[in-house]
């Protein structure tokens, strides 16, 4: 099993090299310092959460019904006909909420080590300008009952 | 541990359980989108039999009734009406209903459980318009070979009174038959036949 699937990967990356070397370069094989603490792991950790918004976001999507007039109907069907509705509207604003938390610790941890000084400053200037359209996601998803 | 194939059991063990522990919280995660997907009580409930009343459908008459967003018809033929399907036979796409939509009780010269009580969906097996009832009566409309039967005002298709096309027809098979009960004489559950009926 295990010997098959390596043969699988080896296969694949083969044929299209770069994800394996983009998960090395950016991920697994990333070159950081030892001494992180449990601060740096808020930025990974947002990452998780934007994954989980997408996903349970699709979801949901399959049975809200993007109109002024049926919105906030679709929304009471998705929390009490549809199986399972509920959980997922619940991880979805939920992780609206977990996505603000765990952005501010990893702003909080900038500020506190200086991580947006030379030659960070651009690094900084970009997470402000995902911030904005964090926030601007943020409110649009939460207008969407509509009621 | 760069040549040699030595392998660490801790580390493995480690490796073991996290895979295990992860891949159980992937699945328990699964689980609310799977069951997203399932139909939901309203869909259930939208797709359920229908329970009607046909003690007040006079001999000769047909009610409409709405199952699964079709309308569904209930035709009590008269004996002349049942007499009238033998002759046109000839003219039939498939009169032995080999080719078309029915349950194995439907399967019969009258494609009825009962033949004076005829189910059939009123929806053409063209594209899918409503048929218009003709009774035996309309013959200057429908020629003079005419004995009752539907006519799709779309296309042109004709059927008879057990809802067999007639040949010539853009139709390609005989009205769908649904499933169907009788729970007493006068009332019909339709969406829904006995197991094993």
């Amino acid at each position: 099993m295990a010997s098959r699937l390596t043969a699988l990967w080896d296969w694949f990356d083969s044929r299209m090299p770069s994800v394996g070397e983009e998960y090395r370069k950016h991920m697994s094989e990333y070159y950081a310092p030892k001494n992180f603490n449990f601060w740096y792991y808020f930025g990974v950790l947002s990452m998780l959460v934007l994954a989980v918004q997408i996903v349970s976001g699709i979801f949901l999507t399959m049975n809200y019904k993007p109109d002024a007039t049926l919105a906030f109907g679709s929304v009471e069907y998705i929390m009490r006909d549809v199986p399972g509705g509920w959980i997922l509207r619940y991880i979805h604003s939920t992780g609206g909420s977990a996505f603000f938390l765990v952005v501010y610790l990893h702003m909080f941890r900038a500020l506190l080590y200086g991580s947006y000084k030379e030659p960070r400053e651009l690094v900084w200037i970009f997470g402000v300008l995902i911030y904005l359209a964090l926030m601007a996601e943020a409110f649009l998803g939460y207008l969407l009952p509509w009621g | 541990m760069s040549d040699s194939p030595k392998i660490d059991k801790t580390r493995r063990n480690l490796v073991v359980a996290t895979s295990v522990a992860g891949g159980a919280a992937a699945v328990g995660a699964a689980i609310p989108f799977v069951a997203s997907m399932l139909p939901s009580e309203r869909t259930k409930a939208a797709g359920a039999p229908i329970e009607v009343d046909i003690s007040s459908i006079a001999p000769g008459e047909m009610k409409v009734f709405e199952w699964r967003g079709k309308p569904v018809w209930v035709i009590r033929r008269t004996q002349e009406m049942l007499e009238s399907l033998k002759k046109g036979a000839g003219n039939l796409t498939d009169p032995a209903s080999k080719s078309s939509q029915q349950p194995e009780y439907a399967k019969n010269e009258y494609r009825s459980l009962k033949p004076e009580v005829v189910v059939m969906e009123g929806v053409c097996t063209h594209l899918g318009c409503s048929p218009q009832m003709k009774p035996a009566d309309a013959k200057a409309e429908m020629g003079a070979e005419w004995a009752g039967g539907f006519y799709c005002a779309c296309h042109g298709s004709k059927f008879d009174l057990a809802g067999r096309v007639f040949r010539g027809a853009p139709a390609p098979t005989n009205l769908v038959v649904p499933p169907y009960t009788f729970l007493s004489d006068g009332t019909l559950l339709i969406g829904e036949d006995k197991k094993g009926a």
